[in-house]
This record gives structure tokens, C-alpha cells and sequence, in this order.
């Protein structure tokens, strides 16, 4: 699966729906950490911690909107790329979907990979 | 008077795109990528080669003196590739056809790691009792037959500590570093964050790439919601370049931070095998600008345990204090930083000797001994308006060896046997361009005869070094 842009918007996803997000890789490299706000105001960041192995999670109810912000630091280039995974599910761990341009039924699911040094920032618009 | 305003009005729209604003012909996505570059689908498949290609590009143009193959005027271009890159917490058994691998990787405490490794080999009948055998076909069999899985056994134990002081793992710095990332969630950004949402959902927008001019055909409202994706955007570059800057400032004193290794070796071979061998190695490498020198400095202002969590003034005061004090990070950009590294290597091989009457067998095999060390150190000088930059690097080697044909991973012409060897050496290299370096080297040998073609304990080289492209 190719990896997503670094900007993603999931709405309206149900409320009740759950967003988890993980990241792997060689721990003495790299760190993460996700900034998160909802409807405007920030909220704790989920540390390096959560989500290594993970995955941290954060329940979306009615009416809110998330803003989630990943920042992975890679402290030299590796050769096996650091992952970072995000995806919607149910409450049951089903798959949250929503329709494309085609309207076919897809999967709330990210890959990203990162193997250069350096800081980089994602985006990731959840809303019910 | 159409055609002039269809016509200023494309020039306006052109020259908007220029200069990173968004246009109504955009889609949310191509807006947001006029500040935030996107993840291309090329830069995707290549994901695991960016790590070679980042270190070619940067060895390809950084100055990196000469190479040890030309010259014992050795660089220390390869200093700070960790021997314990990988593999630190896990244990493996793996088998080649030839030998069995046990590697343990325990911690000692929380983040002390140890390596432990036993190599079972095929024992393999020496030279010298092949050749004293001779044409001996019966003997060579019963031999050859009676060796056994425990009669080539090598163990090792090796050191490497990581910790707040040593080692050059983010891991003992992460709760550090992490809350200095964190400062960079703001909350302006938070609430053009939702401004954004609240606009996307407002517009009915499912994706991001339906352009704005079909989401919304009033010009107005098109304004407003690309001002609001310009604002998210913007805070979203913004973040990108903090986070960018801070790792890789933070990165190179990482990088540079003390390293110890230490390694204990026993080698341990049934006499017809070869001679057992005890070897011992110990490395020290580190870089003057790190992250102990740092804090050494702003331990005040910047200690870990001092800096409140909710102290974001704290911090900021902190990063740009650890960002000035890194100084550049460019592949020439050491600034004041220079690099050492030193080793030593000591190695015992014990006598062998075998008494096989059965066969008429009898031969011995002296004790070998080997001591070598070296010491190399490295700065940049860092480039300025009118000169690129310089290197000088210093090299100091000592060998002294004791029979060396019975020594592990000693070669070279025989006799390879150096009594009292010390070599040492300055190189001051010039970059000319990217690919071409003046290199300046004074070598100095307590004997002249361990240097090539002179008569005397000290001579100067010169030339130029040319770096292939790559093919």
C-alpha cells in the first residue's frame, strides 16, 4: 500500500468511531510525538511512549473535531524505514470506511515511512 | 477590454501561484502543498534507499580528507559509524553452512546493553598439520573425522554503554527532546487547525481534492475558505521547519556524544586446529560539540530536570540556545567541533604443539603477539565567503607484532612481523570544489624504513583527490 499524503482529512466519520494511531522502527533513531487539539483547544500530547509499540487511541464523539499532528525526528538516515500507522475503527475493531470520489467504500487507514534525518509533520483532520 | 481583464486577471492568478498563495482552480490538497510539500509517490518507492542515498549525497560532497587505502595519512571520515550500530536488544542463533551464531544482547540495568556471542565453527584441520601429515591419506581421514563442533569455539563479550552520558541513542534524551518538540504545538495553530475543519464541513467537502471553485462558486466564500487552509497550512510549514531544524541540531551533539566499546575475545582451537587466542579491544570516540558540552554550558538554563514542562518561554529559550551551539548542519558545517577517535587492540596466540607418534607426527607452532593502536582525529574548518572549507586531520598509529602468521586478521606480504612501528601523521585538506580536494600531508616514522620509498623519518606529500560522480 503506498504511503498517504502528509495531509488527510476523514469526515464525518461516526461518532463513537475510534482513531489509533503506532509507529515502529529502530527506537535508539527516531521519536514521535502527536500534537492533538479538539474543536480548537490542544489537548496533552500522546508521548513516544503510546505509541511505540502502540497504538494510542482517542475516542471521537459527537460533535468533535480532532486535530492530530504527528512529529517523527529521525537522528541519522536508516536503512529500515521508521512506520507510523493511522486508522479509524468501530467499537467492535471493525474498519471505519468512507466513500471516494467513485463512491466506493474505503478504509480510514495511513502508512507512512521515513528514513532520512531530519523533523517532519503530518496532518490528520478527524470530525464526526 | 474583456481580453485585457481575462488577461490580468490570469497574470494575478499565475503570479499568485509563484508566490505560494492559493487560487480558486485549486483543490484543498493542491492549496495546502503550496506550503507544506507533499509525499510524492517516486519519493514513496524509494523510501528505502533514501538512507544510502542521503549518506552518498552527503559523503559526496562533504570534506572528508583522504582516504588510509593512499596514504597512511588516515581520515577520520568513517569515525562515528557506531561497531554497535544494530542488533543491541535481541538474541539470535543463525548458521551459515560453515558455523552456528549464538548472539545474546542482555541489558545491564535499564539501558546498559552487553553483547554476548558464541561462534561454533567446522573445525578444519590446520595448515601446518596438513602439511605435516603429507601424504599420510589414512591419517588426514581418522583425523579430519575426529574433530568435533566444540573443537573451533569463539566467545565474546562486548560493551557499549548507552546512557544520559555515553552512547548515541536518542533513547536517554527522548522525554527531553520530545518536550522540546511539543513547545511547537501552539495554540494559534490549534485554532486554524479547526478553523479549517469547521470550513471543510461547513463546505460539504469528503475530499480534498475536488477543486474550490466547484465546492463553492461564490467568490467570496471561496476567499474565506482558502484563507483558512492558508492559515493551517502556513502554521503547518512553520512547525515543519521548527521540527526540522531542532532534530537535526539536536542530532548532530547526539551524534557527537562519547562513545566507549570494549571487547573481550577468547578463541579457543584443538591443537591440530590452530593456535587458541585471547584478543582484547577497546575503542573511545566522540566529537568536542555534544550534548554533555552543551549542557555543561547552559546546565542553568537547560538541565532536563529544571525545565518545567508547561515552560514554554523555558524552552524556547533552550532550543535556540542548542540550536546556536550546534551551529550548522551542513555535511561541511562542524564549526569549532572537531572529532577523535582512539583505539587499541591486544591479541595473544598461544604456542601450539602436537606429538601424534601414532602417525610420526610432530611439529610446534610459536606463541604470537600483537599490540596495536591507533589514535585519529578530525575538524573542520568551516567554509567562508571567499574559501571553502578545510579539513585537518591528525593520525597516530603503533604496531608492535610478534608472529604475525599465527595472529587472527593480520595481512599483508610476509614477514608481517613489526617490531616498534609508530606512524604518524597531519593532513590539512583544502576543498576546491565539490568533488576536487588539495590534500597537504606531513608524515613521520620512528623508523625510516617503514615508509615507502624515503630514507628519512620525515617527508610531505601533496596532490589532488577527485571523487568519482556517481555512475
Amino acid at each position: 500500500m503506498a504511503d498517504c499524503d502528509n495531509i488527510v482529512f476523514w469526515s464525518p466519520v461516526p461518532a463513537g468511531s475510534i482513531f489509533k494511531i503506532k509507529a515502529a522502527g529502530d527506537k535508539t533513531t527516531f521519536t514521535i510525538v502527536v500534537g492533538r487539539s479538539r474543536n480548537g483547544a490542544p489537548k496533552p500530547v500522546i508521548p513516544f511512549a503510546d505509541l511505540v509499540p502502540g497504538p494510542a487511541q482517542q475516542v471521537v464523539n459527537t460533535g468533535d473535531r480532532w486535530a492530530f499532528t504527528p512529529v517523527i525526528s529521525l537522528f541519522s538516515a536508516v536503512p529500515q524505514p521508521v512506520t507510523v500507522e493511522a486508522w479509524l475503527e468501530d467499537s467492535a475493531g471493525a474498519p471505519v470506511t468512507l466513500p471516494d470520489d467513485a463512491g466506493a467504500q474505503q478504509p480510514l487507514h495511513c502508512n507512512w515511512s521515513f528514513s532520512a534525518m531530519g523533523g517532519t509533520p503530518l496532518k490528520i483532520f478527524v470530525a464526526a | 477590454m474583456r481580453t485585457k481583464f481575462i488577461a490580468a486577471l490570469t497574470f494575478l492568478l499565475t503570479a499568485a501561484s509563484l508566490f505560494g498563495q492559493c487560487v480558486p482552480s485549486d483543490t484543498p490538497r493542491e492549496c495546502w502543498h503550496r506550503f507544506v510539500p507533499a509525499i510524492t509517490p517516486a519519493q514513496v518507492a524509494a523510501a528505502p534507499d533514501q538512507a544510502a542515498a542521503a549518506a552518498q549525497n552527503v559523503v559526496a560532497v562533504a570534506n572528508t580528507g583522504v582516504t588510509s587505502q593512499v596514504s597512511p595519512a588516515a581520515s577520520t571520515l568513517q569515525d562515528f559509524l557506531s561497531f554497535l550500530s544494530a542488533s543491541l536488544d535481541s538474541s539470535s542463533v543463525t548458521s551459515n553452512g560453515t558455523s552456528v551464531t549464538f548472539d545474546w544482547n542482555p541489558h545491564i540495568g535499564k539501558d546498559q546493553p552487553i553483547k554476548i556471542e558464541a561462534v561454533i565453527a567446522d573445525a578444519q584441520l590446520s595448515s601446518a598439520a596438513t602439511t605435516a601429515l603429507g601424504t599420510n591419506a589414512a591419517a588426514l581421514t581418522t583425523l579430519k573425522d575426529s574433530l568435533s563442533n566444540t573443537d573451533d569455539v569463539t566467545g565474546s563479550l562486548t560493551y557499549s554503554p548507552v546512557n544520559a552520558t555515553f552512547g548515541r541513542s536518542i533513547g536517554p534524551h527522548r522525554a527531553f527532546f520530545d518536550s522540546l518538540i511539543a513547545s511547537g504545538f501552539t495554540v494559534a495553530q490549534a485554532k486554524a487547525d479547526d478553523d479549517l475543519i469547521v470550513a471543510l464541513q461547513a463546505a460539504g467537502v469528503k475530499s480534498l481534492d475536488t477543486r474550490i471553485d466547484v465546492i463553492k462558486t461564490d467568490l467570496t466564500e471561496q476567499k474565506t475558505l482558502l484563507n483558512k487552509i492558508e492559515a493551517s497550512a502556513a502554521a503547518q510549514k512553520q512547525l515543519g521547519a521548527f521540527a526540522d531544524k531542532l532534530t537535526r541540531s539536536f542530532a548532530k551533539l547526539l551524534n557527537n556524544q562519547p562513545q566507549p566499546y570494549a571487547s573481550l575475545q577468547y578463541h579457543e582451537r584443538r591443537d591440530i586446529v590452530g593456535p587458541s587466542e585471547t584478543a582484547i579491544k577497546a575503542t573511545y570516540e566522540f566529537g568536542f560539540v555534544n550534548l554533555n558540552t552543551f549542557f555543561g554550558k547552559y546546565r542553568a538554563i537547560c538541565d532536563p530536570l529544571l525545565v518545567a514542562q508547561s515552560d514554554d518561554a523555558g524552552k524556547a529559550k533552550c532550543i535556540d540556545l542548542l540550536e546556536a551551539y550546534a551551529g550548522g548542519t551542513g555535511p561541511d558545517e562542524s564549526g569549532t567541533g572537531g572529532r577523535v577517535a582512539l583505539s587499541v587492540e591486544y591479541r595473544d596466540a598461544q604456542a601450539v604443539h602436537v606429538n601424534l607418534t601414532q602417525y610420526n607426527v610432530k611439529y610446534d607452532v610459536a606463541s604470537g603477539r600483537s599490540f596495536v593502536g591507533s589514535l585519529t582525529a578530525g575538524w573542520i574548518i568551516a567554509p567562508s565567503a571567499t574559501r571553502r572549507s578545510g579539513r585537518i586531520d591528525l593520525s597516530l598509529s603503533y604496531e608492535n607484532i610478534r608472529n604475525a602468521a599465527v595472529i587472527t586478521g593480520i595481512t599483508g606480504p610476509p614477514p608481517a612481523d613489526v617490531n616498534d612501528r609508530l606512524i604518524a601523521s597531519l593532513t590539512y585538506t583544502q576543498k576546491l570544489s565539490d568533488t576536487l580536494s588539495f590534500p597537504v600531508t606531513l608524515v613521520y616514522a620512528n623508523h625510516p624504513a617503514f615508509l615507502s620509498n624515503v630514507d628519512r623519518k620525515l617527508n610531505a606529500r601533496f596532490g589532488l583527490q577527485y571523487k568519482l560522480p556517481k555512475i
